[in-house]
């Protein structure tokens, strides 16, 4: 009996753990954002067996190198100086990808059509990213990409069997992953949304959400409107 | 894997029929006394590890076990698939405290039935077949903690249903979940090297090393561990199947290494001589050790070792048919090596 107990144990500790530190960090957010929601964003809800979500859709990488992803970022965020200094040539043979790395992101919602996401400022820390109550702040992981100058080639007619021919492109560091990549969003906040949202084309119809950060990192929403 | 309990009684029952035989062609002769005294002596021993509900005594129960365990197996599939589909087909419409408690209260109630299930039927299936469960529903609550709250993805995950499983594994002696219990921590351990490295947690299964140490810890673990002894032969096997798959990995990849900074073939070519020198020394341990599962590991893991050799040293050099030949000739030697020393362990016996 004293397994059985041990391991029910086990499962309450567990659950307590997560239940009484989320319930503090909700209690009082640190920060306030108001995003746009548009239909693209939502997941979930209705009949749907997916869990509902509020998706945090990042845009496309810009040309510019935010805060914190500039060489002193990158070595504050653990690559070694050879891999520093690829950044911005092209790509040679001997380049092989390093690991990504965790950091803390900042976003903020782009004004356009798509109303998504792009990073503004990169830290390893998450005290280093002051509070903003128009951006959120999230983790997510940074890896060193490449990026095409143009498409790549295609195979030339009459060779369909060719070996692909690859261009060097341009190392540069991107934000690859948020962690969440989506905010879990609760049944009244889900119905709220559907109902205006649903059947609607891109960002053409928007609802308005109220997304905290906590003082110890957590993210959520706390109202839709 | 057979339990002790099971060797025991196989035993018996093998030296019931080699006195049967050479009684027959007149080898020996036992007084009827002492003939008696045996029987009634291995009858009692029989009965005792009947009562355990664990041992086949007939080569149709033997094939009656084996289907209640592909019967565990499946049903243990069977009910994770239906409570995760029952869960996301009811998730939406639920609020918060339902949703809760539809995530925390299964893994409490199969913890509740295993205990049950444990002291009235004591093969031990339908214990391990809920213990299973209840693990998987354990790491399907952690999970959707996690998404409700939106938190990271953490290894604390494995750490909780590895510790969850083995709490139920050694508390009731049952095997499938000491599988997932093994899996669990070994997985948590794994993914421990991404600290030293500076890296998310999830890349930590990209590095090989921790998996190496990892393995080597589960093939000790028998030895400081105590627990029913059908243990340790998984404990083994899934040690060695960690050492033996690291090693192939890293030696064809050295991107997997932790070291994977410095120069990659030099890190290749120096986990080729860890692999020939580690994967040999697996099976000569087997042997020498009589651990029948770890030499079986170790042997595949050499075979396949010695494949992707011939394939890097020929593949580019030979015509293919003459590739396939030597492969060929080569198994033959393999085989022929075995056959030699199968003799000397006989000559030896």
């Amino acid at each position: 009996m004293k397994w059985a107990i041990a391991a029910m144990a086990l499962v309450v500790v567990a659950n307590g753990v997560v239940l009484v530190s989320a319930g503090r960090e909700r209690a009082a957010p640190a920060n306030l954002t108001t995003i746009e929601v548009c239909a693209g964003h939502l997941i979930g809800g209705g009949t749907s067996d997916e869990a509902p979500a509020l998706r945090l859709s990042l845009a496309p990488d810009s040309l510019s190198v935010p805060p914190g992803l500039d060489a002193p970022g990158l070595r504050a965020l653990g690559y070694h100086e050879a891999m520093i200094a690829v950044v911005g040539s092209e790509r040679d043979s001997t380049f092989h990808s390093p690991r990504s790395r965790p950091a803390w992101v900042r976003l903020r919602q782009r004004s356009d059509s798509l109303a998504e996401f792009t990073v503004v400022e990169v830290a390893p820390r998450r005290e280093l990213l002051a509070p903003d109550s128009g951006s959120i702040v999230v983790r997510g992981r940074i890896a060193l990409r490449e990026r095409w100058s143009g498409p790549p080639p295609d195979a030339m007619a009459g060779h369909e069997h060719a070996a692909p021919v690859r261009t060097a492109g341009v190392i540069y560091p991107a934000v690859t992953e948020l962690i969440p990549s989506q905010l879990h969003l609760d049944r009244r906040q889900i119905a709220t949304l559907r109902a205006t949202l649903t059947g609607t084309a891109g960002c053409a119809v928007r609802r308005q959400a109220v997304i905290a950060n906590g003082r110890n990192g957590g993210v959520w929403v706390e109202s839709v409107r | 894997m057979p339990s002790s309990d099971q060797l025991r009684a196989s035993a018996i029952l093998a030296f019931r029929e080699e006195l049967a035989r050479l009684e027959a062609e007149g080898v020996v002769a036992l007084d009827p006394a002492t003939r008696a005294r045996i029987r009634a002596h291995h009858d009692a021993t029989l009965a005792a590890l009947a009562a355990t509900g664990e041992v086949d005594l007939t080569a149709a129960a033997a094939r009656l076990s084996t289907g209640m365990r592909i019967a565990t197996l499946l049903g243990t599939i069977a009910l994770s698939a239906a409570y995760g589909l029952f869960v996301s087909s009811h998730w939406g419409t639920l609020t918060l405290a339902p949703q809760l408690a539809l995530v925390a209260l299964p893994s409490l109630l199969l913890v509740a039935l295993t205990h049950v299930a444990a002291a009235r039927e004591r093969s031990g299936y339908v214990a391990s077949l809920l213990a299973t469960v209840a693990a998987i529903a354990f790491a399907v609550n952690l999970a959707t903690l996690g998404q409700l709250y939106n938190l990271p993805d953490s290894r604390a995950v494995f750490l909780a249903v590895g510790a969850f499983a083995m709490l139920l594994a050694y508390g009731y002696g049952l095997t499938l979940p000491l599988i997932v219990g093994i899996g669990g921590l070994g997985g948590w351990l794994w993914t421990l090297g991404a600290i030293p490295l500076g890296l998310w947690w999830r890349d930590g299964f990209a590095v090989i090393e921790p998996l190496l140490l990892v393995g080597l810890l589960a093939l000790a673990a028998p030895a400081w561990i105590r627990g029913p002894a059908k243990f340790a032969p998984w404990w083994r096997g899934m040690g060695a199947t960690a050492i033996v798959l690291g090693l192939l990995a890293v030696e064809s990849n050295g991107g997997l290494s932790g070291f994977a900074t410095t120069n990659r073939h030099a890190i290749e070519t120096g986990y080729k001589l860890l692999g020939a020198v580690a994967l040999t020394a697996l099976v000569v341990w087997g042997i020498r050790r009589d651990q029948r599962v770890v030499m079986q590991v170790g042997s595949a893991g050499a075979v396949l070792y010695l494949f992707m050799r011939l394939v890097d040293w020929f593949w580019d050099l030979l015509p293919k048919w003459l590739f396939f030949l030597l492969v060929g000739a080569f198994a033959l030697g393999v085989l022929l090596v075995l056959r030699r020393l199968r003799r000397l362990r006989v000559v030896a016996g």
